[in-house]
């Protein structure tokens, strides 16, 4: 593309072809500088355009002024490419030294399978205890999460560990038990790339997920699907499992670099830059929100041009009509701004900052009224009561949710003003709110505050049966099954029908919680030393 | 389904498990039940007939196997209802579905409070698999009979039955006097391996499980 240079030209208000220019010095810091002149020039002259012409003739047409707006635009875009993959590389990083300062871990419930990380002679702990084994003494950890029987960690320096069940390649690293009999039970480095600085990590039943600082996604593990290990790497489509990390999802421009990700048991989600949502993997009763029934279900069936389809990342459309809280206001995508993966149904959430504007939409199993979508034929069977493409959930938008967590056949939601919604089934105490009958099988008629959560909420999290929150004050309360002792109660077998303060054990004195998460049958939770924790949650309140 | 003789004690059997770990593949081989089975639509659930002779008389199953709907999260509470007994299986060589055998337990005995149950690892025919006897520990916290099993090879096929029926007669003596017909074996599992491996979970069932509680730091 052709520019003029036009430096010397700022008081001519026609705007034809080539408005950037290229001085302004190659300093990234010049150019941080020019780019910021170009955004408020081309906003300057825009509104100046408008002005004009609206006095003119008020009801003039402004096509051709939108139209060098968008060209404007989009010049200013492509010149200063590097600025702006600078200011989101920035962002992420500030947003996650801002949630997440660094500390321990800490595992407790069922460990049969190695998923508390401490070694084969520790099968169970009831109540939370270090997992500063091996590899992991000493090491700064910002987050962790939980699969179905496995546990992966995620370093300050941008590093992943894992420990637990390996069967269908979850650790994403060598293990072998020949060599050492106790090779899962131990904390082991996550085989990506030496390069690859991970920001965050997810992980469901048998994968893992690391988003790397440059907006691309690596994976590794398996997804089953009903009829059992099924596949994972779309260019290996006969191998069931990949046992290491390769890259998923490699970003093609700034807006499309990924900036949130979310696994459900078995299928992945991705949030770019712009607020695009990716899916892949398993597609059974909808939960990836871009095939229908046909293409949908039996992916075991599936022929080898649809299943790399499947395992392909792959853009969610959601409905332009009806109004997300942003990005749609002229008929356009709506722009997403958290995702939300339960184990067979998902959600993403277009809301702003404090959720006084907020859309969510939902897709899925809804078998329980998980998804929020209340209309559902009786006259199905609840595995047939599924959603398979985006839809605005009513009874949830407009309620000030900026981000969610899910289980197996519960959702719960966390409010702009630290408020915590469920919906779904109850069973076990799930939902976390007072029910007549708890203790029978049932679900809720419409989504419910969790009102016995004693202040601001900062962070939630779901398992498959119970949930979490950690409140501002650092604290974390749980609900749901404590059967395993996976809400580290103690030795009590009781569900906690409503939030119970997770009490502390020596190891955490000094210490508050900054992330919390539930896998199968344990859970595991970063603490970190209360002055550190402080100049954090100060910082996500500024 | 054939009627039972009018006086052979008939029991109801909830087969649970994830999808996946051959729970139709391992009621499939007893054959008279196979192809007596009845297919119950608004349940979507068929029922095996599953007969057995005992030097106490003939006893039969009836064996609920789902049509599929367990597989997204579990069975609602309405299918449990009246169950007697109850298999929940998992597959060893993935241990993920071992994951969920607590909830199918926890829905087990909230409906059905205290009836017998044979918690069950499939595919022991799988060569190489590399789990450690003592990483299966459910059994033990929660008081269940184990047993490892190849339903492609008949291997232990009758155990959670005969288990089953000793308990439900209240009679530790009962023996099965025949076997049943069952399908022929399409695979083989190799004695010796799952002979060393039955040890093994022998002696790590008799380490004691750990019982320790944390201490709490005062308030």
């Amino acid at each position: 593309m052709s520019k003029r240079a036009r430096d010397d030209d700022s008081d001519s208000d026609v705007v034809d072809v080539g408005y950037v220019g290229r001085g302004r010095g190659t300093s990234i810091e010049g150019r941080v500088n020019a780019y910021a002149e170009h955004a408020r020039a081309l906003n300057v002259q825009f509104l100046k355009h408008v002005e004009r012409k609206i006095a003119q003739e008020p009801t003039a047409l402004l096509l051709s002024a939108v139209r060098d707006y968008a060209r404007y635009a989009r010049e200013i875009r492509d010149e200063f490419q590097d600025v702006l993959a600078r200011e989101g590389a920035m962002e992420a990083r500030a947003e996650t030294v801002r949630e997440r300062a660094s500390g321990t871990v800490f595992a407790w419930g069922n460990g049969d399978s190695g998923q508390l990380g401490m070694g084969g002679d520790v099968d169970e702990k009831r109540r939370p205890a270090s997992v500063e084994y091996g590899v992991m003494e000493n090491v700064k950890v910002l987050s962790v999460a939980c699969g179905g029987t496995h546990t992966i960690a995620l370093t300050s320096g941008g590093t992943c560990f894992s420990w637990g069940n390996n069967d269908g390649g979850a650790l994403g690293r060598r293990v072998d038990k020949d060599k050492n009999p106790e090779a899962e039970y131990e904390p082991g480095k996550v085989e990506l790339p030496l390069d690859v600085k991970v920001l965050a990590i997810s992980t469901g039943d048998s994968h893992g997920l690391a988003l790397a600082e440059n907006g691309s996604v690596y994976a590794w593990g398996a997804f089953r699907t009903a009829n059992g290990e099924w596949a994972f790497n779309p260019k290996t489509l006969d191998a069931k499992k990949t046992m290491f990390p390769f890259q998923i999802y490699t970003p093609k421009t700034q807006k499309e670099r990924v900036k949130a990700i979310a696994s459900g048991v078995d299928h992945a989600l991705a949030l770019t830059q712009e607020g695009g949502v990716y899916s892949w993997g398993s597609s059974e009763k909808g939960r990836l929100g871009r095939f229908a029934e046909s293409e949908a279900e039996n992916n075991e069936e599936a022929g080898d041009e649809l299943k790399r389809r499947l395992l392909t990342p792959g853009r969610v459309s959601f409905p332009t009509s009806g109004g997300a809280a942003i990005g749609s206001a002229f008929g356009g995508e709506p722009v997403m701004t958290a995702i939300v993966a339960g184990d067979f149904h998902s959600f993403a959430i277009s809301a702003n900052e404090d959720g006084s504007k907020s859309t969510v939409y939902g897709w899925g199993l809804s078998n329980c009224n998980q998804l929020g979508i209340f209309d559902t034929n009786p006259d199905l069977r609840g595995d047939q009561q599924v959603t398979y493409f985006p839809k605005r959930v009513d009874c949830l938008s407009g309620r000030r949710i900026v981000s969610g967590d899910a289980g197996t056949h519960h959702s719960i939601f966390l409010t702009g003003d630290g408020k915590v919604i469920s919906v779904g089934r109850w069973t076990d105490g799930r939902c976390g709110v007072r029910v007549a009958n708890a203790a029978v099988d049932g679900q809720l008629d419409e989504p419910r505050e969790i009102e016995d959560l004693p202040g601001r909420v900062v962070k939630i999290t779901c398992g498959g049966t119970n949930g979490g929150a950690i409140l501002e004050d650092g604290h974390a309360y749980v609900w749901g099954s404590q059967y395993m002792g996976q809400l580290g109660l103690g030795p009590r077998e009781e569900d906690a029908h409503l939030p119970e303060k997770l009490q502390y054990t020596k190891p955490m004195a000094g210490k508050v919680f900054s992330e919390i998460g539930f896998g199968g049958q344990h859970a595991a939770a970063v603490l970190v030393d209360e002055t550190e924790a402080g100049r954090g949650s100060k910082r996500a309140r500024a | 389904m054939s009627a039972p003789p009018s006086n052979t004690p008939t029991f109801k059997l909830i087969l649970v498990g994830d999808g996946g770990t051959g729970k139709t593949t391992f009621v499939k081989r007893h054959l008279t039940g196979e192809f007596e089975k009845k297919y119950l639509p608004t349940v979507g659930v068929s029922v095996h007939p599953l007969d057995f002779h005992t030097n106490c008389g003939p006893i039969r199953f009836d064996c609920w196997d789902t049509a599929g709907q367990e597989k997204f999260g579990g069975l609602r509470d309405g299918y449990y209802i009246h169950g007697q007994c109850a298999i929940i299986m998992f597959d060893v060589t993935s241990r993920t579905t071992y994951k969920n055998v607590p909830t199918w337990h926890r829905d087990i005995t909230r409906v059905c409070e205290d009836i017998p149950i044979v918690l069950c690892g499939n595919k022991v025919d799988v060569r190489n698999r590399q789990v450690r006897a003592k990483s299966i520990t459910f059994h033990r916290k929660k008081n269940l009979q184990y047993y490892e099993l190849s339903a492609k090879s008949n291997y232990n096929f009758e155990k959670p039955f005969l288990y089953l029926a000793r308990k439900l007669s209240g009679n530790p003596q009962l023996q099965f006097t025949e076997s049943p017909a069952l399908a022929p074996p399409t695979v083989t599992v190799d004695l010796a391996e799952v002979a060393a491996y039955e040890k093994e979970l022998a002696d790590a069932a008799a380490q004691p499980l750990p019982d320790e509680d944390d201490e709490l730091l005062d308030a």
